[in-house]
């Protein structure tokens, strides 16, 4: 296809024009009289190859000079993935936009976002009438913004123009099958374009990179996994890294709050951990609580520089503070902050359930122990098995049963909530329960196949911690002297529940303590009650700090989350149990989450949705001021802008047409050159001048002047010879006259 | 098609100027004066007729000793060696070098070949030019000036005579006789091996544009004649140096065979050949003990001439 054609006449009449000039040349050819023409003769018959030779090249130089000129003129265009007969072909275009928060990074005039719309709209807007277009969002999962393609442009520039980033990360594998899926639907003859509009940030490539799509053992292909067998050979894939090529960008990614369990008086430590895209950098991060800035340290983040700044609170009073860390405004800056939640507790509360005889001495041990940090206390609460129903369970960071056991079903039921939504149960046994009263009860770490009496010799036993690094007993064994109970009957089991580990064992494999997480919570269950009935293990020096490892254990299992991370759904049970269905929770832009109610397993469970903004979620109870719920952060993962390489894609893709834009204005030209063609006007004319250097660099070789024969003879003035002929192949002229 | 300079044969001297005949066709009055100071000596024994300043291979008159004969009848009595006889008793002649004439025969090419000129001048021109100038020193000197004026055959043989009128009249034919015919340079030279019978100094003066071999055997005949022989090998600067620009189609001046070649393409192998041919025509003399000059018909005949024969004279010392 040519522009201007009729420079194809142009290009072949100038093609002939070398060879007419020769002729001419011939023909023109002035007559001389010469004495030695046997030499000349000779000479001809020697060089006529070489002479030809070089003819030929020159006369070649010259008609591919002209030829290539015309052509240059004549503006070829040539389509460079499809023939021309394809050009009027109508196409079904998928774009893809990655919705990811990273999208948000500022580029100076405009973001990555905003880029990567406007180059929708401009694929959009160069769309044929009889071309169709589909709009996909890449968020966790394929968003379809236009779900089936449409040639409604102007419906389609509308939702476009209406479009939001997303708060979460992305990934593209998913949408990209979606997209083409939806394309390989229509079963006429169209050409298929898919347009990827990201940032070049390397995380919503990881998809393409760990599945393979291969099938799964089921012989099931993973969902959503890329396949790129699937994209069909008409589909070509246009990728638009519209980011910036080293993106620099700076986040707090996480805390550490030390101590979890943070009590009156206790000052807790903040380490933060950041996050670092491009070079290594001095910046400075904040501490802010309540809104206000109460700390502030210099850290040295990026390649190569990890340094964790550490905060210290001082005089927390007790309640829940809503505290965040900040990082200076930069080119991202939906990432620059990091809300958490530090709630300061005046005590430990436990329940100990049993009669007051056997719970004698666990309320004694409870009473008399402190609740982790000094001056703080454990605040415990006996109460009867009957009145363990009215209980609210909640409350409570840790629950003893001492030989509370056989109980009522509504009971053992609040109990197994309470384990599941986070809380600890230890149970003691006694002699109240037969073996079958533990058979009702899922949460246990083990029924017991029955009561084991203890020969007199055997009574003496030496404890041994079998997971000396569990939280339960790592603070035990460094401060206790050798753990000897005498022992006169005890539990036995003959199988575990799964998960179930043994922490503690009598010295000959016989578990003495066992725990079992269960849901969110744990069941710790020994082998002995908690009277001297069994054994004398209540008065064993060991048996107050266990009974006080076991309450901070507890606190630990439920305590209090200090942030979570955005999402869609948050259940309110395990996350914010205080929340009921009449109270009503705010974001921080003081718009009202919705609650959802769900039955599960009989179970009536809470959720809030839609937690996608990052801050502190309030929650307020009827009748009561507003008080800190959550804190939501983003996913910091999508805060590594660490850009991929466009020379991996292709490996990571696999497929054959694809192309690949570092900028909008690469991919408009990439497009363009699809649609309409590239001209190669200009990469002829550049051809002609190489053509023409080279034909004047030879053609002045080939004219160079030569030494003159009577320079070399350097014949004398009295005609003497006095040089040397120029060397020959020692022919000799015989017999050749004039 | 164009026809650059096929026929070209002009003298010395104004177009304008009425044609002067015999030696001031050739030669002015200044270069006259000018050559009539040089002499050609032969480097070997000649034999002439008169006596002169040549050694001959006769005893004479001189005042160089030969060496003593014994006397026998006829011989003068004055010619005894009186003190050989006081010391031996015997009667011995003394004899003397005889010195004689230089009898100079020049062998003038009139081929077609000859008759071309890349300048104002054709070789023929310069050959005529170059015979005149050595005639009129010869003659200068007292000695005697032939001539054999050849083609394919000699078409011209004057004896040599030791007088201007004689020099005179022999140019007056060369000028008579433009170029013509092809080249039979061998046989011309036997033929003059055959006539000349005396030992003489032979000219010849040619662009030697013929069989080679049978050339070197001509010459080898000269020499065998015991005749001294000089070759002016007579070179137009083109045919040296083929320095032509642009293609044309080169016609032969003896055969009229065409052919149309760009110079500048096959330049360097027509400087290899032609350089080959005038090795051989060197060597071939050098081997002979001939006197080999190049005559560049381009350059000033009276500077040649003059450093040709103080060259020449320098060597027979």
């Amino acid at each position: 296809m040519f522009v201007t054609p009729l420079f194809l006449i142009a290009s072949a009449v100038g093609a002939a024009i070398p060879l007419m000039l020769h002729l001419m040349q011939k023909k023109n050819s002035a007559r001389s009289p010469f004495p030695t023409l046997r030499f000349l003769e000779q000479a001809v018959q020697q060089s006529s190859r070489r002479v030809k030779m070089e003819h030929l090249l020159l006369w070649l130089l010259r008609t591919l000079i002209m030829l290539f000129l015309g052509l240059a003129f004549a503006m070829p265009m040539l389509r460079t993935h499809n023939f021309a007969w394809l050009g009027n072909t109508p196409r079904d275009v998928g774009i893809i936009i990655d919705a990811s928060y990273s999208m948000d990074y500022n580029l100076g005039r405009e973001t990555v976002w905003d880029k990567a719309l406007g180059v929708a709209k401009t694929v959009i807007e160069g769309l044929g009438e009889n071309d169709r277009f589909c709009i996909y969002v890449a968020s966790e999962q394929p968003v379809p913004v236009i779900a089936e393609p449409t040639s409604d442009r102007e419906d389609g520039l509308a939702r476009l123009k209406g479009l939001k980033r997303g708060h979460a990360s992305s990934s593209l594998a998913p949408t990209l099958m979606a997209v083409n899926d939806v394309l390989k639907s229509e079963t006429r003859r169209r050409e298929r374009e898919i347009y990827v509009l990201t940032d070049g940030q390397a995380l919503p490539w990881t998809g393409f990179r760990t599945s393979d799509g291969e099938p799964e053992q089921d012989g099931t292909a993973q969902q959503g996994a890329w396949d790129p067998s699937s994209v069909g050979e008409k589909t070509i894939l246009f990728v638009a890294l519209l980011g910036a090529t080293a993106p620099e960008n700076v986040a707090p990614a996480d805390i550490v709050l030390n101590p979890p369990i943070l009590l009156k008086g206790t000052d807790p430590n903040i380490t933060a951990r950041l996050i670092g895209t491009g070079n290594a950098m001095e910046t400075v991060v904040s501490m802010h609580r309540d809104g206000e800035e109460i700390s502030r340290r210099t850290a040295r983040v990026g390649v190569g520089a990890d340094s964790n700044p550490s905060f210290s609170i001082p005089s927390l009073p007790v309640g829940t503070h809503a505290v965040s860390i900040q990082t200076p405004d930069d080119n991202l800056p939906i990432d620059n902050e990091f809300h958490f939640l530090v709630r300061v507790r005046d005590e430990l509360p436990t329940l100990c359930v049993g009669t007051k005889e056997d719970t004698f001495f666990a309320r004694a041990a409870l009473s008399a122990t402190a609740g982790g940090a000094p001056g703080s206390e454990s605040k415990s609460r006996w109460v009867t098995a009957d009145a363990l129903a009215s209980e609210s369970l909640h409350a409570y960071a840790s629950v003893f049963l001492c030989n509370a056991l056989p109980m009522s079903g509504q009971a053992s039921t609040a109990l197994e909530q309470h384990v599941r939504s986070g809380g600890l149960v230890a149970l003691f046994p006694g002699p109240a329960a037969a073996p079958s009263d533990y058979q009702a009860w899922q949460c246990l770490p083990g029924v017991p196949t029955g009561m084991e009496d203890v020969r007199q010799s055997r009574r003496k036993r030496m404890l041994t911690w079998e997971q000396p690094r569990h939280p339960m007993l790592h603070a035990l064994q460094d401060s206790l002297a050798p753990p000897v109970v005498t022992m006169r009957r005890h539990l036995a089991w003959d199988t575990l529940a799964p998960e179930t580990e043994t922490l503690v064992t009598l010295g000959d494999g016989t578990p003495f303590l066992l725990d079992r997480p269960y849901g969110q919570g744990h069941v710790l269950m020994f082998a002995v009650p908690a009277d001297r009935s069994w054994s004398d293990f209540p008065l064993s020096p060991f048996y107050l700090p266990m009974i006080r490892q076991t309450i901070e254990y507890g606190a630990g299992i439920g305590a209090f989350a200090p942030y979570l991370w955005s999402c869609a759904t948050l259940p309110l049970s395990a996350n914010l149990p205080e929340a009921t269905s009449a109270s009503r929770i705010t974001d921080p832009d003081g718009q009202a989450v919705p609650i959802r109610s769900a039955i599960i397993e009989g179970r009536t469970v809470l959720h809030a949705e839609n937690l996608a903004l990052p801050g502190v979620y309030s929650l307020t109870q009827p009748g009561q001021t507003p008080a800190p719920g959550f804190a939501i952060n983003l996913d910091r993962r999508e805060s590594d802008l660490t850009p991929l390489p466009p020379a991996d894609l292709p490996e990571l893709l696999r497929i054959k047409k694809l192309q690949i834009a570092t900028d909008s204005e690469s991919l408009l030209k990439l497009i363009k050159e699809l649609r309409v063609g590239r001209t190669f006007g200009e990469h002829l004319l550049w051809l002609v001048l190489i053509l023409a250097l080279g034909e004047f660099i030879y053609a002045n070789l080939l004219l160079k002047d030569r030494p003159k024969l009577g320079d070399m003879l350097q014949i004398k003035a009295s005609g003497k010879v006095g040089g040397h002929t120029p060397h020959v192949g020692g022919n000799s002229t015989k017999g050749g006259t004039t | 098609m164009k026809v650059a300079k096929a026929e070209k044969r002009k003298l010395p001297g104004k177009p304008s100027e009425p044609r002067k005949e015999g030696i001031a066709g050739f030669l002015n009055p200044a270069e006259m004066h000018k050559l009539g100071r040089l002499s050609l000596l032969s480097r070997y024994v000649v034999e002439g007729s008169m006596a002169g300043a040549h050694r001959s291979p006769m005893k004479g008159a001189s005042s160089e000793f030969a060496d003593h004969k014994a006397y026998g009848i006829g011989d003068d009595p004055k010619h005894i060696d009186w003190r050989v006889l006081a010391r031996t008793d015997k009667y011995y002649i003394k004899r003397y070098e005889d010195e004689t004439n230089l009898r100079v025969y020049l062998s003038l090419d009139r081929s077609n070949s000859m008759n071309y000129g890349s300048g104002d001048v054709t070789k023929y021109d310069f050959a005529c030019h170059l015979a005149a100038a050595l005639g009129y020193i010869t003659v200068k000197n007292r000695d005697s000036i032939g001539l054999f004026l050849h083609a394919d055959k000699v078409d011209m043989k004057m004896d040599a005579r030791n007088s201007f009128v004689h020099l005179n009249n022999m140019l007056k034919h060369v000028q008579e006789q433009p170029p013509s015919s092809e080249t039979g340079l061998a046989e011309t030279l036997h033929q003059i091996a055959g006539s000349v019978r005396r030992r003489a100094l032979i000219v010849i003066i040619s662009d030697f544009l013929g069989d080679e071999e049978a050339i070197a055997v001509a010459l080898a005949h000269l020499r065998k004649q015991r005749h001294d022989v000089i070759v002016f090998h007579v070179l137009d600067p083109m045919e040296i140096d083929l320095s032509m620009k642009h293609a044309c189609e080169f016609e032969d001046l003896e055969t009229g065979k065409r052919l149309t070649v760009n110079p500048r393409a096959m330049l360097s192998d027509y400087q290899k050949i032609f350089g080959a041919f005038l090795e051989r025509i060197q060597k071939t003399c050098a081997g002979l003990k001939i006197d080999y000059r190049v005559a560049r018909s381009d350059q000033n005949l009276e500077t040649f001439v003059r450093a040709y024969l103080e060259e020449r004279r320098r060597l027979s010392k």
